[in-house]
């Protein structure tokens, strides 16, 4: 696709659908996260935001004339009877996408049912903490509901190949294992999209409030009596130019790529910091290049349509078809914050102060700053215990 | 090709010069700059943008990365679909 005010060339750079930057029209309807979306036998995928294609785009003129800034509350509104024109104009440049086709939209007449549910705890997120959490609470004798946004558990633990000495998706499936047998519910490919702290007609509710999961075709609105927040993060792209090039990516959306896809980002990789390092061994083992360890950081990434070079702050100018960054992960706050949970500083980013939040709410793992799989279990089985014994001094709700 | 710009907001396509701009003509604190440049009003809603945004007006104002707090995230934190929100209860 192309960005949507320079219409700059944009691919894979999250693999978390977290960013605007892999959007496609599929099967006439617009905005899709490729990078979320399996491909289906029949499937018709188009590009978007682009004229006539996104390999060459007339419209990318704009990028080159504003090659600094573009100010629209300075530009086009002089003579202001040509401001109808300009709308016009710039409507069709800019935007997400065009509106869906009709079809798709008249063939699902059925109205899809909220559901409502109460328990114990509902933990958000299924990596290393959240798994952990979940089966702690579970063990804990509360019943526990636990909401992946993934289309499969495990989190970063499906992205590291040594945890304590063992691979990452054995240690997730045993967590997994541990939450089912102390009874608890695991829904993947179910997003806590938000926290409300007013029930159905406004009346004001404590925290948690009512957590909405968006779930298999359906929203399930649920009342918990303690909610454990193991979110993770946001990777935060690096500030040089050319930063958001396709192949310029996040290093965890490299290892999802491998690890998950079994696809390799690149041939030619360099790493833009030494927090990617991780990253560029896992695929420097399966076959790429890794032609800068971030010693040196990348200052600009050059290229059409894709990265071809690198410039390093020590000079050097590298031919790559990838580069990977990491550091000032940004810490997944939002639910927290609807809960009314306060954030303090840590580096460039807010994480929740633990000792501060709302009672009923817990957060374990990356949420409170970027650490290992193993920190984020042991931090999550504290989490979870603590889950449970609150729930257990909740009146029944 | 590339030019001089660092994206920050891959959303709305507002790089570090116009953010900077921004700050220049006062909007010196985190919601004015939003207002003023669209940072993290995209699809996304400021995921991670904000991060970079947040440590650019603490360079240029010199404010504190506490003091300068976070933009407020409103439900739904991630898409969904309007057919869902209008369903039926149950």
């Amino acid at each position: 696709m192309r960005s949507i005010k320079y219409h700059r060339p944009r691919g894979y750079s999250c693999g978390t659908g977290k960013c605007a930057s892999c959007l496609v029209r599929v099967d006439g309807t617009p905005n899709v996260r490729a990078c979320v979306t399996p491909a289906r036998d029949g499937m018709v995928v188009e590009t978007q935001n682009a004229f006539p294609s996104a390999r060459r785009d007339f419209f990318a003129v704009v990028d080159k004339v504003y090659r600094r800034d573009f100010d629209y509350h300075e530009k086009f509104i002089h003579p202001r009877v040509l401001t109808p024109l300009y709308n016009a104009v710039i409507r069709r440049m800019a935007g997400f996408g065009k509106l869906p086709d009709l079809k798709p939209i008249s063939r699902s007449r059925v109205r899809p049912t909220i559901i409502k549910r109460e328990v114990d705890v509902l933990v958000v997120g299924a990596g290393p903490a959240g798994l952990a959490a979940a089966a702690a609470a579970a063990e804990g004798a509360a019943t526990v509901l636990l909401a992946e946004e993934a289309d499969r558990e495990g989190g970063s633990l499906l992205l590291h190949r040594d945890v304590g000495g063992r691979d990452g998706t054995l240690v997730a499936a045993e967590l997994l294992a541990r939450v089912r047998d102390a009874g608890g519910e695991v829904l993947a490919s179910s997003v806590a999209f938000g926290c409300y702290l007013t029930d159905g007609v406004g009346n004001k509710m404590p925290a948690p409030g009512i957590v909405a999961v968006l779930t298999h075709e359906r929203i399930i609105e649920v009342k918990a009596k303690a909610l454990v927040v193991a979110s993770g993060y946001h990777e935060t792209p690096a500030l040089f130019p050319g930063n958001d090039l396709p192949g310029v990516m996040g290093a965890r959306a490299a290892l999802i790529l491998l690890h998950k896809h079994g696809v390799l980002a690149g041939q030619r990789v360099a790493l833009s910091a030494p927090a990617t390092r991780h990253a560029g061994e896992d695929l420097a083992k399966a076959g790429a290049d890794v032609v800068a360890w971030g010693e040196s950081p990348v200052v600009e990434a050059m290229g059409g349509t894709h990265v071809e070079r690198v410039r390093l702050a020590d000079g050097r100018e590298l031919r790559v078809d990838c580069v990977l960054y990491a550091g000032d992960e940004t810490p997944r706050v939002e639910l927290l914050q609807q809960c009314g949970a306060p954030f303090v500083a840590s580096g460039w980013v807010l994480v929740p102060d633990p000792s501060k939040l709302p009672p009923g709410v817990f957060a374990a793992g990356d949420v409170l700053g970027a650490s290992s799989p193993l920190d984020a279990m042991a931090s999550g089985e504290a989490a979870g215990e603590s889950a449970a014994a609150f729930a257990r001094t909740v009146r029944p709700l | 090709m590339t030019t001089d710009k660092c994206m920050v907001c891959t959303c709305e396509d507002v790089n570090d010069i116009e953010l900077r701009e921004a700050i220049a003509r006062g909007c010196r604190d985190l919601e004015s700059l939003k207002r003023y440049t669209g940072f993290g009003t995209g699809p996304c809603q400021g995921k991670a943008c904000v991060t970079l945004a947040r440590r650019l007006l603490s360079e240029v104002t010199g404010e504190s990365v506490e003091a300068l707090g976070a933009i407020t995230y409103r439900p739904p934190v991630q898409p969904v679909p309007l057919r869902f929100l209008a369903g039926d209860e149950e």
